[in-house]
């Protein structure tokens, strides 16, 4: 199999952490960290480069130290007074289990196959791809020091050098661990796609039971042109792909309100806002969600806040150390700097109805049609606190979209381009958060509120 | 709003109970239906890598073909030829030359730096910039010298 060494090193690099949450009774979810901390690990060293001076020859040290610092800042948040799991369910038949995982074997095995049908010839890169992800990849695959020069020339302003670099990262480590090409970058995007729905399933399973743990890891993939996006190596998949799990364990945590969960989901946003720009945005809803989500729970206001910074503290770090390495590179911000609202009222209803109809219509309105019934089915109590549970389930994907509202309405660009050339990859996630947090009110028991 | 997990137990009536044990096996199956489907629009792209598999074997092969560079693959091997990596090149881009000319990107860097103030300039013809001597012709694109002190047009 092609790339099977840089993949071992990777999950290697996540034993540390894993084996922090198999310690400290939380062996459900160590299975979902190993990929997630593995791939911090190889993010941080290039990300950090400016300022430790460290050369990215020595890259594979530098993210062995980088794992261990995960596992060890994970075992002190998890340990200090223990973290219960939640109760075994009652054994049942293994039927579901098998079956879930066979499904979840078998899409792995057939992102592999096409993978290495990919590596063989013309990968199908799109423009995001050859222009941005690739040339970064390049970039930190044979430069020995971080070229700082390119990352502020003009000439190269077009190519978003502001962007994160854990995706180029990713596929770096191929190439200098494996020895990969520009040609095979199709193998870390299929490793990833097969990796993280069983990530997202295994940190679920015990609650929502193995069928529907693995139909919400499975869910990104089900996005129309979600794949194949992610195939021709633009950066939104790979962001949606850990976010859904980001979300899936946010909503766990939050409504358990346990520490295992909540520092799952706060390594898996750190890694989402490394990935793309747009991550700042799914935090931000992630923020919001979890304040809201935690209002169901009766807490001491120390542990409310101890849960709110497990969760949100390594995405904000990761963001803000990202920011400070652009300021040191002098990288122009491109998210947030050039928005103008003076066209706001003229562009907003063009822009509500493009938001409708792709959230709505083009990922499947029966599904988001369905996913509201559920919803409105399994919630208890009057009709009033039946819709206000619903906002509050699904305040990360509707905070989400009403962030994508307000920067489309300033964006500097003509907006009929910026819609056709973006919106339906920025809203990819939504239908995944949609769907996982319908399993979760699946999940809750009935009975008077 | 509880969390706990809805136990089959939980169903008293046995259709409910049935329903309970497989409305997750639906779920599951109704998913992974609608993954063969988005895996099935796949079709086409690999389809063109298998009929590529046979003029691309190394990353060369891929910059020099047509979704990146094609026909202006002359430009990279005249570089590569007669000057070592790390030369810097200009590379302005403008109008409608720039998605074309942002596939030199990763065809040259990191051996070769973009650069504004390079000697070198690979620039879309006819290239505006006064004072430049044609080192090699592309289709669309050209690689130049900048003359000390040169004025005038591109000389081809």
């Amino acid at each position: 199999m092609t790339g099977a060494l840089p993949l071992i090193a990777w999950l290697a690099l996540g034993a540390p952490t894993a084996f922090a949450f198999w310690r400290f009774r939380r062996r459900d979810l160590a299975v979902a960290v190993v990929p997630v901390a593995g791939w911090l690990a190889i993010a941080l060293p290039p990300i950090a480069a400016p300022f430790s001076g460290a050369p990215l020859s020595s890259w594979i040290s530098q993210s062995a130290l980088a794992s261990l610092g995960l596992g060890l800042a994970s075992a002190a948040l998890l340990g200090r007074r223990g973290t219960a799991a939640p109760p075994e369910a009652p054994a049942g038949s293994p039927w579901p289990m098998a079956l879930s995982l066979a499904v979840l074997a078998a899409v792995a095995a057939g992102l592999v196959v096409v993978g290495e049908i990919l590596a063989e010839g013309w990968p199908g890169y799109g423009w995001d791809g050859v222009a941005i992800w690739l040339v970064r990849a390049r970039v930190l695959a044979e430069s020995d020091a971080l070229p700082t020069a390119l990352f502020s020339e003009p000439l190269l302003r077009e190519g978003h050098w502001d962007y994160p670099l854990a995706l180029p990262a990713l596929m770096a480590w191929y190439a200098r661990v494996g020895g990969l090409g520009v040609q095979q970058m199709g193998i870390p995007l299929v490793h990833l796609a097969g990796l993280m729905p069983v990530a997202t399933a295994a940190g679920l399973q015990r609650s929502l039971g193995w069928p529907l743990a693995a139909a919400a890891g499975l869910s990104p993939l089900a996005v129309p042109e979600l794949l194949e996006y992610h195939l021709r190596a633009y950066a939104d998949p790979s962001m949606v792909l850990v976010a859904t799990g980001a979300v899936a364990w946010t909503a766990l945590g939050t409504l358990r309100w346990e520490r295992g969960p909540l520092l799952l989901a706060g390594l898996a946003w750190a890694l989402v806002v490394s990935v793309k720009n747009e991550g700042a945005l799914w935090l931000c809803a992630a923020a919001v969600g979890s304040v809201l989500l935690s209002s169901y729970r009766v807490l001491p206001p120390s542990e409310r806040l101890a849960g709110l910074a497990r969760l949100l503290v390594p995405g904000f770090l990761a963001f803000g150390l990202w920011r400070i390495t652009c300021r040191k590179l002098a990288v122009e911000g491109t998210l947030i700097g050039g928005l103008h609202w003076d066209q706001a009222g003229e562009r907003a209803p063009t822009l509500a109805a493009a938001l409708v109809t792709h959230v709505f219509t083009a990922f499947g309105a029966p599904l988001m049609l369905a996913c509201v019934a559920v919803l409105a089915w399994r919630l208890r109590g009057s009709f009033a606190n039946r819709l206000l549970d619903g906002l509050v389930l699904l305040c990360i994907p509707i905070v989400f979209v009403a962030g994508l509202f307000a920067i489309y309405l300033g964006t500097p660009h003509d907006l009929a381009w910026h819609l056709a050339t973006s919106l339906h990859r920025t809203v990819y996630g939504v239908l995944p958060a949609v769907f996982v947090m319908t399993l979760f009110a699946g999940s809750l028991g009935r009975g008077p509120r | 709003m509880t969390h706990e997990r809805r136990e089959p137990d939980d169903a008293a009536h046995p259709v409910d109970a049935v329903l309970v044990r497989l409305a997750p096996l639906l779920v599951l199956a109704a998913v992974a239906a609608l993954v063969a489907l988005r895996a099935s629009d796949l079709g086409p792209l690999l389809e063109v890598a298998r009929l590529s598999r046979a003029e691309l074997a190394s990353d060369e092969d891929l910059f020099r073909s047509e979704p990146i560079l094609g026909p202006e693959s002359p430009i990279l091997a005249r570089l590569r030829s007669d000057h070592p990596p790390g030369t810097p090149v200009s590379l302005p881009l403008r109008g409608a030359s720039v998605t074309r000319g942002q596939r030199f990107w990763i065809a040259l860097l990191p051996e070769y730096p973009v650069a504004s103030d390079a000697e070198l300039v690979i620039c879309a013809l006819p290239c505006a910039e006064p004072g430049l001597e044609l080192v090699e012709r592309g289709s669309e694109f050209a690689l130049m010298r900048r003359r000390a002190g040169g004025s005038g047009a591109a000389r081809e």
